[in-house]
């Protein structure tokens, strides 16, 4: 092996680390990008995913569910800020777990991240052939594009962005997450939506009860698992801390400006989709908004709204790439995993074989349902991608409580603080049941197959793994040692 | 070929490119740098537990 310490430095490389440091995380980001990372993977639940709600409780079943859930998430947000400005480490819960419960629970949330994420990017590198073939046909061509050669550039394409740097990825993120977010304002104002005389037509829910809540309360309990794709994926802002110039700033402002543009975009989608698709059909359709804008006859908005849904698509794999990457990282640099995927690139600065690995776990669950011929696999996929987010929640209420105790107010400095505890953290509990119970009603056997995954794991670390742990050195935060650590 | 083809090839080729590049790539840090100083592992701030005895035996047979 070669020893770059005492090479002298290679022309055209002169930027790459080859003195003796080591190359660490490089810290460029704003609160800017932060919030171009927990917008860009959650939009594109706004442009797809969220209508199923409507089809398990009506039109206001989705409403309420856009709040509720909204609560839960922003109950998320705000607890993430505290712990993350007082512990900003990549791999964001994974990192958080480690300091507050131990190496076991802190394997497993590092797993529900890393597959959490891989699986949304396969998901969303899935549906772009089909929006590539929308958006052929509306250019006059009758052709089908084959989703396998998309899906797989558009995978590449954004891994090999995420391998050159983080601050050109998100700042990327930031402009297409910005396009989809001003496309949404866009047709609200060109339907004209505030004009009760305009284009909407919401009389259908004015009346009789069964109009928006045709399956009653039950329905609107099950309405719930689909009400996370609002905003499943915005508790990935804990991932950049550790690339933050300063995390304790950057991480609370970004992710709470992002929840708070998630809970307009949400109730704008809501509404506009309300008033213009029938609640039957808005159950089952694929692109929502992009039909709404159909449905307006204008041609301009239909364009709009489909590149509107594509830049949400690509901002999510790419965000999504980022998260996966951060927690593989951070489980590997404290062998959790092998300690080769805990390297940081000398020249760029990203966690480069994490990323790198999780090139072909990505392309095989995007193409796997085609491969196969099974495109129920897809919804699988998608179903395993938010159950693992819900067992983190469920696991972040508990770890609040915990992390308040272990540090009390006033023994260490943080950059935010979280009002009213504990009861945004026992609000967390109540709804996580809550969605865990919805879950359950429609993926009940996908709920138990999930679990029975994670225990195998477990034992799997238990067994074969936890030898490796530096036990002394897992507590790597900048915070006082608490009694009987 | 028609249009449609044409694009699929392009996106083939380009996917190839860049799976290449990301291999060379990796494979280039690894000959050229130290592989101790590429792991950004955490340093020990504390005395480390003793390995136990299966881990002591696994780390030699590696080594």
């Amino acid at each position: 092996m070669s020893t770059a310490a005492s090479d002298p430095p290679t022309p055209g490389v002169i930027d790459e680390v080859t003195t003796a440091e080591r190359p660490a995380l490089r810290k460029v980001l704003s609160p800017m990008h932060i919030w171009a990372l927990g917008v860009g993977i959650v939009l594109v639940g706004e442009f797809m995913g969220w209508n199923f709600a409507v089809e398990k409780g009506g039109m206001y079943g989705a409403l309420i569910a856009a709040w509720v859930v909204g609560l839960l998430y922003t109950s998320i947000v705000m607890i993430n800020s505290e712990i993350t400005s007082a512990i900003p480490a990549a791999g964001g819960q994974y990192a958080q777990a480690k300091h507050t419960v131990g190496p076991l629970m802190a394997f497993n949330v590092g797993l529900y991240l890393t597959l959490a994420y891989t699986m949304l990017e396969a998901a969303n590198a899935n549906v772009l052939s089909y929006l590539l073939t929308t958006l052929a046909n509306l250019m006059g061509s009758t052709e089908e594009l084959s989703p396998y050669p998309f899906a797989t550039l558009a995978i590449l394409a954004l891994a090999w962005l995420n391998y050159r740097g983080v601050f050109a990825t998100l700042s990327l993120n930031f402009v297409i997450t910005g396009f989809a977010f001003l496309t949404i304002l866009i047709l609200f104002v060109g339907t004209g939506a505030w004009n009760p005389a305009g284009e909407l037509q919401l009389a259908g829910l004015v009346g009789r009860l069964e109009n928006g809540l045709p399956y009653g309360w039950l329905g609107v309990i099950a309405a719930f698992q689909f009400g996370m794709w609002y905003y499943l994926g915005i508790e990935g802002t804990a991932q950049a801390a550790e690339e933050c110039r300063s995390a304790p700033r950057s991480v609370p402002i970004g992710s709470m400006a992002g929840m708070m543009t998630l809970i307009i975009a949400a109730t704008l989608t809501w509404y506009i989709c309300a008033g213009l698709l029938p609640w039957q059909y808005l159950g089952t359709a694929i692109t929502p908004l992009f039909d709404a804008a159909r449905v307006t006859g204008s041609g301009a908005l239909v364009v709009l709204l489909l590149l509107g849904t594509l830049c949400a698509t690509l901002a999510s794999a790419n965000g999504c790439i980022n998260d996966a990457s951060r927690a593989w990282f951070s489980m590997g640099r404290d062998r959790y995993l092998p300690e080769w995927f805990g390297a940081v690139h000398p020249r760029y600065h990203t966690p480069f074989r994490a990323i790198v690995f999780l090139v072909p776990v990505a392309i095989a669950f995007a193409l796997l349902p085609v491969l196969l011929n099974q495109p129920t696999l897809l919804a699988t996929v998608i179903t395993f991608s938010i159950l693992s987010g819900l067992l983190m929640y469920s696991f972040m209420g508990p770890n609040f409580i915990r992390f308040r105790k272990l540090w009390p107010i006033g023994s260490i400095t943080r950059g935010y603080v979280l009002p009213f505890h504990p009861a945004p953290a026992i609000a967390l509990i109540g709804l996580s049941g809550t969605v865990f119970f919805a879950t359950f009603l429609g993926y009940g056997t996908s709920l138990l197959s999930m679990l029975a995954f994670y225990f195998l794991a477990s034992v799997w670390f238990v067994l074969r793994r936890y030898k490796y742990v530096r036990r002394g050195a897992q507590f790597t935060a900048d915070l006082p040692r608490p009694r009987g650590y | 070929m028609t249009i449609a083809g044409g694009l699929e090839l392009v996106a083939w080729i380009l996917s190839a490119i860049i799976a290449g590049w990301l291999v060379f790539d990796v494979v280039r840090v690894a000959r050229t740098h130290d592989e101790h100083l590429l792991i950004n592992a955490a340093e020990l701030i504390d005395t480390p537990a003793e390995p136990r005895a299966g881990a002591r035996d696994a780390e030699g047979g590696r080594a």
